[in-house]
């Protein structure tokens, strides 16, 4: 390796170990925006994924067909849309919410919610139809199948969260545009990196880069445990 | 009285089942009035489990009528219950799979242990209640769907060939279960292509072939001599 990217990966570990103040108030604030988006894309996500995958009515292959498009959803295009919406000349500008975390979350949660969403549907819906002839020969009401159910895919379903959590910190796009990268506001890893890099300040860049990996490392065996465990 | 003939007689009157226009059940007629055993018994491909379905209210025939005294089944009539030939299971405990079952058929919760216990020990899983179904044998398994059928006291029990997948030490407790059953007054209709356990189980028999009833009789009178042609040789053990 040269010698000046032997001096930036010493250095980036030196702001890791050192937990160096700037450093870990972008970790915290990343932390803080990719969970809270997870949680309230989970709160949607899995009653919208258990409906679509236990029940059949009307408008359930359009409302699939459009959650699994939006699995593919361009981040910059979320979050154009969202500024255009939470812009102060835009219907939601009143809120006030652009620049902030809150923008940030939100864009995150549009994100993640169909992945999640659509996940669930696929666990519920294989679960139901492998159970579908037992439930109709016991009479059981879908309703009262649900709860057994989720608690039965409750493993896959974890994993559906921690993917979503995976693709939220990854984020990068979306929140620089509704976010607007602003130091000790709205900064996190992704668009930090981003910043530095095109500044040359690449010790931090690369800091948060290594910790950026750990979590999705994590993410990642967290995964492969979960499913072990599922198997077992 | 018995306790099954408020809900006999069960009468099939020209039933059809058609899938893709192809007759699987072909105008099936069948009177069941006796409140003992009946086996239904046929060779593979004959009907026998798309029949019980019917019986029960799993699928309904594209023409014709089922009744059971009069009445159309529904599958959410809980005094009759319906043991499939691979019954699933929630993952997680015997208990909770058959405590299930009393919450959908209503049963009142301050019932469910009482109920649930005796369940347990009939069917032989009192020691095996808190383990997961996913670590059950195929037997355990089968004790546990007629435990989950034994839970609601019903007053019919069909069977979809149930021991089909087990080994002969498991058949035999299956049937001592099935015993248990006819005991507590609760009519068995059970399909099977095992002639042995026919013999062993049936007060009447019912022999159907490519969807159609070919004869009925009482059990001793098919086994000592039946009279159509395929029965004869399907209990001949010629195959078909």
């Amino acid at each position: 390796m040269h010698d000046d990217n032997q001096g930036i990966l010493a250095t980036a570990f030196q702001l890791i170990f050192t937990l160096e103040p700037e450093l870990v108030e972008i970790v915290l604030l990343s932390l803080k925006v990719s969970i809270t988006a997870v949680i309230l894309a989970t709160l949607i996500s899995i009653p919208l994924g258990t409906l679509l995958g236990a029940y059949r009515f009307r408008g359930r292959d359009f409302i699939t067909g459009i959650v699994n498009a939006l699995m593919g959803l361009p981040p910059v295009v979320v979050g154009l849309a969202l500024y255009l919406l939470l812009s102060r000349t835009g219907p939601l500008g009143d809120l006030q919410l652009l620049f902030t975390s809150s923008a940030m979350i939100i864009a995150q949660c549009i994100l993640i919610t169909p992945i999640i969403s659509s996940l669930t549907q696929q666990t519920i819906e294989d679960l139901f139809n492998q159970h579908a002839l037992q439930f109709k020969a016991l009479g059981a009401p879908t309703s009262l199948t649900l709860l057994p159910l989720l608690r039965d895919a409750r493993t896959s379903l974890f994993t559906a969260i921690l993917a979503g959590f995976g693709r939220a910190s990854a984020e990068v796009g979306a929140v620089l545009i509704v976010g607007g990268n602003i130091n000790h506001l709205t900064r996190v890893m992704t668009t930090t990196i981003a910043l530095e890099t095109s500044k040359g300040n690449l010790e931090l860049a690369m800091a948060l880069g290594i910790i950026l990996l750990i979590i999705s490392f994590t993410i990642t065996s967290l995964m492969i445990v979960v499913r072990k465990t599922q198997s077992i | 009285m018995h306790a099954t003939d408020q809900f006999l007689p069960l009468v099939v009157k020209d039933v059809t089942y058609e899938v893709n226009g192809a007759k699987l059940i072909k105008s099936l007629n069948l009177e069941i009035t006796s409140s003992g055993s009946t086996i239904i018994l046929g060779h593979n491909g004959s009907g026998k489990s798309l029949l019980l379905k019917l019986l029960h209210g799993v699928i309904a025939p594209s023409s014709g009528l089922v009744t059971w005294n009069n009445n159309i089944p529904t599958t959410n009539q809980y005094w009759r219950t319906f043991l499939l030939q691979t019954p699933t299971f929630f993952k997680q405990t015997v208990q909770y799979n058959i405590e299930f079952v009393l919450s959908i058929a209503g049963i009142p919760a301050s019932e469910h242990k009482t109920r649930c216990q005796q369940a347990l020990e009939i069917c032989g899983l009192g020691e095996i209640r808190h383990r997961n179904t996913h670590s059950l044998s195929g037997g355990e398994l089968q004790k546990l769907s007629l435990a989950r059928a034994w839970v609601l006291k019903p007053r019919v029990v069909l069977l979809d060939e149930p021991t089909v997948a087990l080994d002969p030490p498991s058949v035999i407790g299956f049937e001592q279960i099935i015993h248990q059953f006819k005991q507590s007054e609760t009519k068995v209709i059970m399909t099977t292509h095992d002639l042995a356990q026919a013999k062993r189980l049936a007060d009447e028999v019912v022999f159907i072939d490519a969807g159609k009833v070919i004869e009925q009789s009482q059990a001793g009178e098919f086994f000592s001599g039946p009279e159509s042609n395929q029965a004869q040789i399907f209990i001949s053990g010629e195959l078909v």
